[in-house]
């Protein structure tokens, strides 16, 4: 379903991605975990088309990517992806069903059609009484989850999340990863998940180790190592730590 | 306190260095205006010279200096509304001052000191721009141009500095930073009903003084004229108190039956924040409501009589202090544009890296523009249009062709108006594809 080859993306000076190669196939839960700097938000960025490597390829559902042009990769995204973020990162004007109805809209769906699905996945996901609601008056929990409402509202085929319970408590981050993955199993959607939360990688089928922008285990599903099949030091530091596949 | 901010000065980033050079420029534009209209009520000619009559007979030059003094209000609002620009940055900064050991008024100071500071340097530099205009002037026309009153020029820089020093202390209002740091933006509050409490006053009295034809309650003799006067004021006033309640309403209801996305955000994103756009499109506002009533007494001067040079100059002249003010601002829009998508700019680059193309982000701005500005500059242009029609009712009546040319200018005017914020907006597009990019999505 997505596969990186070799990417390679440099900020400046700072190295993000060094070669890391990654397969993730379809209605697979996805955690891609490292310390700080490691380069998995730019991994997670490269694979939805959000930003283009300087070198490598992107593939999805074996279409190059990163080849093509920002209206092309604007179009994939919306057809195919859902993105959720760390702070849930809800338009601040709009009411929760509204932040949920919006990418229905901009996809050109009917308001009406909308709104039904809006209210749907706000009711599925236990927030219909924060429906009128504005972020600023939503808990850490509440907001999560419309954010996850509004990733899954689009029916994507790939549902990418940045640390998603990041700045949740245990408990409310629990409840958000648990129906993150239900909703994504459900739905038979991909879910890549960035996260340095052991407890959050738990919840994946495999783990996808970084460390200075390569990957150090689980790039494939097959393989559980590096995409050169070849685990490597650190995959077997990572393995210790309790990574790679389940 | 000098020390400080010159320390702060130094350290401060681009878009506080580009603010402190727009308030300087607002402050060297308003000190020009306020000299010249100082200057030119002291100028010692009285006599008949034609179009040129407006400067050389005393009465049109008195209100040729008027004009000009009040072009000072566009400008003050620039500075105004430019004093709000980085405002984060400087929040920040104000409440690591608390942290280094400063009290809230000491805080508060720092900032209007800032402030102070560019309007200063801005002060100074139109200051001697206009001293160098004046003496040149002299030295052409000679005694007809009086040196004495450019005494008073300290004066004038005194009161735009104080300007810049208290539009600082006002941008600042709202920010609490306590001594851990943290910066809280106490709630500004939302526009209240009661806010139309001066137009409805206004709109009484002026119809209260024309249903009496001439005669009035109060006020004895000149009691109707009085009242008009004061309706007209309280109307004028009313309705800049009243712009951000009249945004609110007409965001809400392009919000509440919004089909497309666009003005769905658009309006959401107006009715979240109508004080900010009001300030911005106030002085459009009174630009079209003067444009609107300027532009209705001269299609009735034109239909009574062929134009004099005398007037024609007039209204030529009235017509480009009016250019001069929607310039301006548009000057304090470009601000605002600029401060909304730098509060917006993460909001904006999720819905991009969502999936939402840029260009439909570039509607959003369009669409903002159009749900505020258009309610303010129609209903500036009806009040205009409608103060000059109500006091002129029977000449008027007389001259049914000048009603409709009076209504085709409002509505020009109140084109003119929107078409500003929709072209400031259009303009902000190339900044918003800059700003939409991941790396946004890093900083928090």
């Amino acid at each position: 379903m997505l596969e990186a080859r070799t990417l390679r993306k440099s900020f400046g000076r700072t190295t993000a991605l060094d070669g890391a190669s990654v397969e993730i196939g379809e209605g697979e839960v996805v955690a891609v975990t490292g310390p700080s700097g490691s380069g998995k938000s730019t991994l997670l960025h490269c694979l939805a088309g959000i930003i283009r490597p300087e070198a490598g390829e992107v593939l999805f559902a074996g279409r190059r990517l990163d080849t093509l042009d920002e209206d092309a990769r604007t179009r994939l995204r919306r057809e195919n992806f859902g993105v959720v973020f760390q702070f849930g990162e809800l338009v601040p004007e709009l009411t929760a069903e509204e932040n949920v109805v919006l990418p229905l809209l901009f996809g050109g769906r009917g308001r009406r059609e909308s709104l039904e699905a809006a209210r749907s996945w706000l009711e599925r996901l236990d927030v219909a009484d924060c429906a009128g609601q504005r972020p600023a008056e939503l808990s850490g929990g509440q907001l999560q989850r419309v954010a996850v409402a509004r990733a899954l509202a689009a029916e994507p085929r790939v549902i990418f999340a940045d640390e998603p319970t990041g700045a949740l408590d245990s408990l409310a981050g629990e409840r958000v990863m648990g129906e993150l993955v239900g909703a994504a199993r459900e739905s038979r959607a991909t879910l890549v998940v960035v996260t340095h939360d052991n407890r959050v990688a738990a919840y994946a089928d495999r783990e996808i180790a970084l460390r200075d922008g390569r990957v150090v285990a689980g790039a494939t599903a097959a393989t559980g190592g590096t995409a050169d099949g070849t685990p490597g030091e650190a995959a077997a530091g990572a393995s210790a730590a309790g990574g790679v596949s389940r | 306190m000098i020390t400080v901010v010159r320390m702060l000065a130094r350290g401060r980033s681009r878009r506080e260095r580009a603010r402190g050079r727009l308030m300087a420029a607002g402050a060297a534009l308003a000190t020009v205006l306020l000299c010249a209209a100082a200057h030119l009520t002291a100028f010692r000619l009285d006599a008949r010279r034609g179009a040129l009559g407006i400067l050389t007979e005393k009465e049109p030059r008195l209100m040729v200096a008027l004009t000009l003094a009040l072009l000072a209000v566009p400008a003050a609002a620039f500075i105004y509304q430019v004093s709000r620009l980085a405002t984060a940055t400087r929040e920040r900064r104000l409440a690591a001052l608390r942290l280094a050991g400063a009290t809230p008024r000491e805080v508060r100071l720092t900032g209007a000191a800032e402030s102070g500071w560019s309007a200063l340097a801005g002060g100074t530099l139109g200051a001697a721009v206009y001293l160098l205009a004046a003496l040149v002037a002299r030295w052409s026309l000679g005694d007809v141009v009086p040196v004495r009153p450019l005494l008073w020029t300290p004066v004038v820089l005194a009161a735009v500095v104080l300007g810049g020093a208290l539009s600082g202390l006002r941008a600042g209002r709202h920010v609490v930073a306590s001594p851990l740091g943290v910066v809280r933006r106490a709630r500004p509050r939302g526009p209240r009903v009661r806010d139309l409490a001066l137009v409805a006053l206004g709109v009484g009295l002026l119809a209260a003084a024309l249903a009496g034809k001439g005669r009035f309650l109060l006020g004895g003799k000149y009691g109707a004229a009085v009242a008009i006067a004061a309706g007209a004021v309280l109307l004028l006033f009313g309705l800049v108190l009243a712009t951000a309640w009249l945004i609110r309403m007409a965001a809400r209801r392009a919000g509440r039956g919004a089909a497309a996305p666009e003005t769905l955000l658009a309006a959401r994103m107006v009715e979240a924040d109508p004080r900010a756009w009001a300030r911005a499109l106030s002085v459009v506002g009174l630009t079209v409501f003067f444009g609107s009533a300027v532009g209705a007494h001269q299609a009735l001067t034109v239909f009574q009589s062929d134009l004099t040079a005398f007037q024609a100059a007039s209204y030529a002249l009235l017509y480009l202090a009016l250019l001069t003010a929607m310039v301006t601002s548009a000057g304090a829009l470009v601000a605002h544009q600029a401060e909304a998508l730098l509060d917006h700019r993460r909001s904006f680059a999720v819905l991009a890296a969502s999936g939402v193309p840029v260009p439909a982000l570039g509607r959003v701005l369009t669409r903002q523009a159009l749900v505020a500005a258009l309610p303010v500059c129609v209903v500036s242009a009806v009040a205009g249009t409608g103060v000059v029609v109500l006091l002129l009712a029977e000449l008027y009546a007389r001259r049914p062709g000048a009603l409709a040319v009076s209504v085709a200018g409002a509505a020009a005017m109140a084109g003119i108006g929107v078409l500003a914020a929709v072209l400031v907006a259009r303009a902000a597009r190339p900044i918003l594809r800059r700003w939409v990019r991941p790396g946004e999505l890093r900083a928090g």
